[in-house]
């Protein structure tokens, strides 16, 4: 039978589609031994909601292996860590916000390059945007199928939710004895304790955004405004009294900006995005959701919701930033303004007489370099970050929680994995481990002298983010986060982490979260209603300050409309934890 | 008597059938290498189109991802989801505003790429007819990301039009921020985006036409106006209509990526559409893909019955339905 090429052809591309159609499907499975025995499709229905186990970690064998292995430091130092033995190199799946793109996290630079040769491990990272991170990783965890090693924005509901359907894995029994310094890590975190308590283990490692260089007894929003103190002269507005206090009220603030405005200076004063905009209420408001939870647990014993109570200060805080808004103090399209690229307009356009940012020592630090090298100017004479607060010298906030975002593991990791893993995480954790995430490279960029002190090699005040041309985010932010650095980071400018330091123990000082106690009921409750009422309150009181009409109506409006979905959260709460 | 003459009738009506699937059998035999090319797609569709609607039931359950579709635990009650969706005003604001913007892009978008196919068949030189035809098209394959960003650069507050209006000593205009100026935005940009690509179609149905139309016309004196008129419209109406019908049954559904890329802090009352409010209970807040799934399959009922709905009235009409 002769066969015609035409026929050979069809079945060709016939073959062809049905292949890629395959393709589409399942990527394999793996040979390697998960950590965790969860393994979903043939198992019981009993097993299949239970949390993942794995085995108990042998304390006294990697105790054993690292005398092994030779080394006669203790367990746990940063010395002991490096002398373990990696020769088994390990190809780890990261997902996780503020990568750079382009880089490859592994051998790019340097920097990645040393950690990555330390620790035998490539990471095969996924960037997350800040826009995509919860739809990621809800998709992710929704098809049980998160990457080995994720960073997930910390949310009690669905925590618990996920932990019960057993698709983050529990770290394995007595790792607290093999990772110490991990361990001591999560104890900054009141939250570690509690979900650990209540889940029976530990499946979140929360990444603490303060440690041991914190130097206040608070922890609190850390949010300030920056302003230009040169502008304040020439408009004839008397910010001493300001600078002397390091604080300013709403009141003084827009009359600082109207004061700029009126004398031409600048056409738009204050630049902010939404969140940074709204902050400037929230600074001197209660329960505004913005900053903080808009629900909470009144004197008399019951819940409430903040924008609907008068005693919070949301409505008379934003009815001033509208009249601030309508005035032309701000920046008209201030919700197009994404991310950080606000402060651009302060301290390298100089286009803005005052921001509001984060209030940390990175910023004071980009306001000092880049003013020089944009405008030539110095910004310890022309800048000041000062507190925003309400009348009665409060600066207001909630009680922060010290953890911004968690790490999660997916319960099909293999076991070894999981090992260098959290092995990397417990050296980041040692003080040693902090000096080689933060300065770079021991011994080239950065080593101690006879007595013990830190000697920056780092040239001419850059950090490694400019020697490197990389943001290290993975080793960055693996446990501990950079802010806490920044407190005694040789790279900012000195003046800059002092400021930071005189601010946040003030900030302590008159913060009404001094006068407030942790609410674990609230923190931990969720239900579809909760769901339904969730709203992005920045953009909801911004969407309010840009409508036209009158603000309060609209206000008023505004709250019976949600009240209809937040009513059922309130009663739910009230039937379930009021006093 | 009755039931005799049924199964005598029976008797050949099976001959018949059997006759029918073995001619079937014949020719595909005959015709096997274009039934190989053939299984692939319709495996696709199974695939991809067809077994994913068994995903629905979701609408009616408690989604447990370690579960997964089929063993997740049916909703207590079955329409709890439904409970709470119609309880929510929010919800029902979005329908309201999916259905304005999209009747209006029905009767304001939707005939520019017929204008737009009609004028560019007019167009006697042949090549600055392609010239032209290629710059209508080419923002098709732009995304909605550098589309808006190209928006926002021409409209923000700093932007060409505003510097333009400013030195004119005209006041600027927020564009991005505004909320009545936010739906006449969508459908500007949208005609900006897609009549190129979407005349394509009728230029097809355009150059199908006999040309002896046009050539008695022509003998009969008529201008290319009447022409226009009596000729390539009449001729190209089946398309309208089946485009139209087809565009109805989308009433429910708008260009995700558009409105979100459009929408902002100062917009988002205008811009909460059904596919935006689908997106924030999904992945704004806690997931809920019980929830999620109720939504859309709502939202997926209300397009068939406007499709089907279209489909009759088109027909009663005397136009062209969707089955001929």
């Amino acid at each position: 039978m002769k066969i015609s090429f035409k026929k050979i052809l069809a079945l060709l591309l016939a073959a062809v589609m049905v292949m890629a159609l395959a393709s589409c499907g399942s990527s394999g499975s793996s040979d390697t031994k998960p950590a965790g025995t969860t393994s979903a499709p043939a198992q019981s229905e009993a097993e299949k909601t239970e949390p993942a186990k794995t085995e108990p970690a042998q304390t006294e064998e990697a105790q054993q292996s690292s005398e092994e292995a030779g080394s006669s430091a203790e367990y746990g130092s940063p010395e002991e860590i490096l002398s373990r033995d990696f020769s088994k190199p390990f190809k780890i799946e990261y997902a996780g916000v503020q990568l750079q793109d382009g880089n490859d996290n592994n051998h790019g630079n340097a920097y990645d390059d040393w950690w990555s040769n330390t620790f035998n491990v490539e990471w095969d990272a996924t960037s997350l945007t800040f826009e995509n991170w919860t739809q990621r990783m809800n998709t992710w965890l929704n098809a049980d199928d998160i990457p080995e090693w994720c960073v997930w924005n910390f949310n009690a509901g669905d925590a618990i939710n996920y932990v019960d359907q057993g698709i983050i894995l529990k770290l394995p029994d007595g790792w607290k004895e093999k990772y110490p310094n991990l361990a001591a890590s999560q104890e900054l975190v009141p939250a570690a304790k509690y979900y650990e308590e209540l889940l029976g283990g530990t499946y979140f490692i929360f990444r603490p955004i303060y440690a041991t260089n914190f130097p206040a007894d608070i922890i609190t929003s850390h949010y300030a405004v920056n302003l230009r103190v040169d502008w304040a002269e020439k408009a004839g507005y008397d910010l001493s009294k300001n600078i002397e206090s390091n604080q300013i009220t709403l009141d003084e603030f827009i009359a600082y900006n109207q004061a700029v405005k009126d004398a031409g200076i600048v056409e738009y004063p204050f630049v902010g995005t939404t969140s940074h905009f709204i902050s400037l209420a929230g600074m001197c408001s209660e329960h505004d959701g913005a900053s903080m939870t808009a629900f909470y647990k009144g004197e008399d014993g019951k819940y409430h919701w903040g924008p609907a109570e008068e005693s919070s200060g949301i409505k008379a805080n934003l009815l001033k930033l509208k009249a601030m808004y309508d005035a032309g103090l701000v920046y008209p399209e201030f919700y197009t303004i994404l991310n950080d690229d606000d402060q651009q307009y302060f301290n390298t356009a100089g286009t803005a007489a005052s921001i509001c940012g984060n209030g940390m020592a990175v910023l004071m630090d980009r306001n000092t370099r880049y003013m020089k090298e944009n405008l030539d100017l110095d910004y310890w004479k022309v800048g000041v970050e000062l507190i925003l607060t309400d009348e009665n010298g409060k600066h207001h906030g909630d009680i922060n929680d010290n953890f911004w975002g968690c790490n999660i593991i997916s319960p099909y990791i293999d076991e070894d994995k999981l090992e260098r893993l959290l092995t990397i995480w417990d050296f980041d954790c040692t003080e040693y481990g902090q000096m080689c995430v933060r300065m770079g490279i021991p011994e080239t960029d950065w080593t101690y002298d006879a007595d013990g002190n830190l000697v920056n090699l780092l040239e001419g005040g850059i950090g490694i983010t400019e020697k490197y041309d990389v943001v290290p985010i993975i080793y960055g932010n693996m446990v501990v986060l950079s802010d806490d650095f920044g407190f005694v980071n040789p790279a900012f400018d000195e003046r800059a982490r002092a400021r930071i330091k005189e601010l946040m123990i003030q900030r302590a000082g008159i913060t009404t979260a001094r006068e407030k106690t942790k609410d674990w009921n609230l923190a931990s409750y969720s239900s579809q209603a909760l769901n339904l009422a969730t709203m992005t309150y920045a953009d909801e009181y911004a969407n309010l300050i840009t409508t036209s009409g009158d603000f309060s109506e609209n206000y008023d409006k505004w709250v019976k409309e949600k009240m209809a979905l937040i009513q059922p959260v309130l009663d739910d709460l009230n039937e379930k934890f009021a006093d | 008597m009755a039931r005799k003459s049924k199964s005598t009738e029976a008797g050949p009506r099976t001959a018949a059938n059997s006759t029918g699937i073995m001619k079937t059998l014949i020719l595909m035999k005959k015709h096997w290498q274009i039934y190989v090319l053939l299984a692939a797609p319709i495996l696709w569709y199974i695939l991809f189109a067809y077994y994913p609607l068994a995903g629905l039931q979701l609408a009616f359950k408690t989604y447990k991802a370690k579960l997964g579709i089929w063993e997740s635990p049916w909703a207590d009650p079955l329409w709890q989801n439904y409970r709470a969706l119609f309880k929510d005003a929010f919800f029902w604001r979005s329908v309201r505003r999916t259905l304005l913007i999209n009747f209006g892009r029905l009767f304001i978008v939707f005939p520019f790429p017929i204008i737009l196919a009609l004028a560019l068949n007019e167009l006697r030189l042949k090549k600055s007819k392609k010239v032209m035809q290629t710059v209508f098209t080419f923002p098709h394959f732009l995304s909605w990301v550098i589309v808006v960003a190209i928006m926002r650069n021409l409209l923000s507050v700093d932007g060409l039009v505003n510097v333009l209006l400013k030195t004119s000593g005209h006041d600027t205009i927020n564009f991005l921020g505004s909320e009545p100026l936010f739906q006449p935005m969508l459908y500007i940009t949208d005609i900006w985006k897609s009549a190129g690509y979407s005349s394509i179609i009728y230029l097809s149905a355009i150059s199908g036409i006999d040309q002896d139309q046009y050539e008695a016309a022509d003998v009969d004196g008529a201008t290319r106006w009447q022409k226009l008129i009596h000729i390539t419209l009449p001729n190209i109406m089946p398309t309208i209509s089946i485009m139209f019908i087809l565009a109805t049954g989308n009433l429910m559904t708008n260009g995700f990526d558009q409105i979100f890329n459009m929408s902002n802090a100062a917009t988002k009352n205008v811009a909460e559409v059904l596919d935006m409010y689908i997106y924030r209970i999904t992945f704004q807040a806690s997931a809920d893909f019980g929830f999620s799934t109720a939504v859309s399959l709502f939202r997926s009922v209300i397009n068939m019955i406007l499709l089907a709905t279209a489909n009759k009235l088109s027909k009663m009409l005397g136009g062209s339905g969707l089955f001929g």
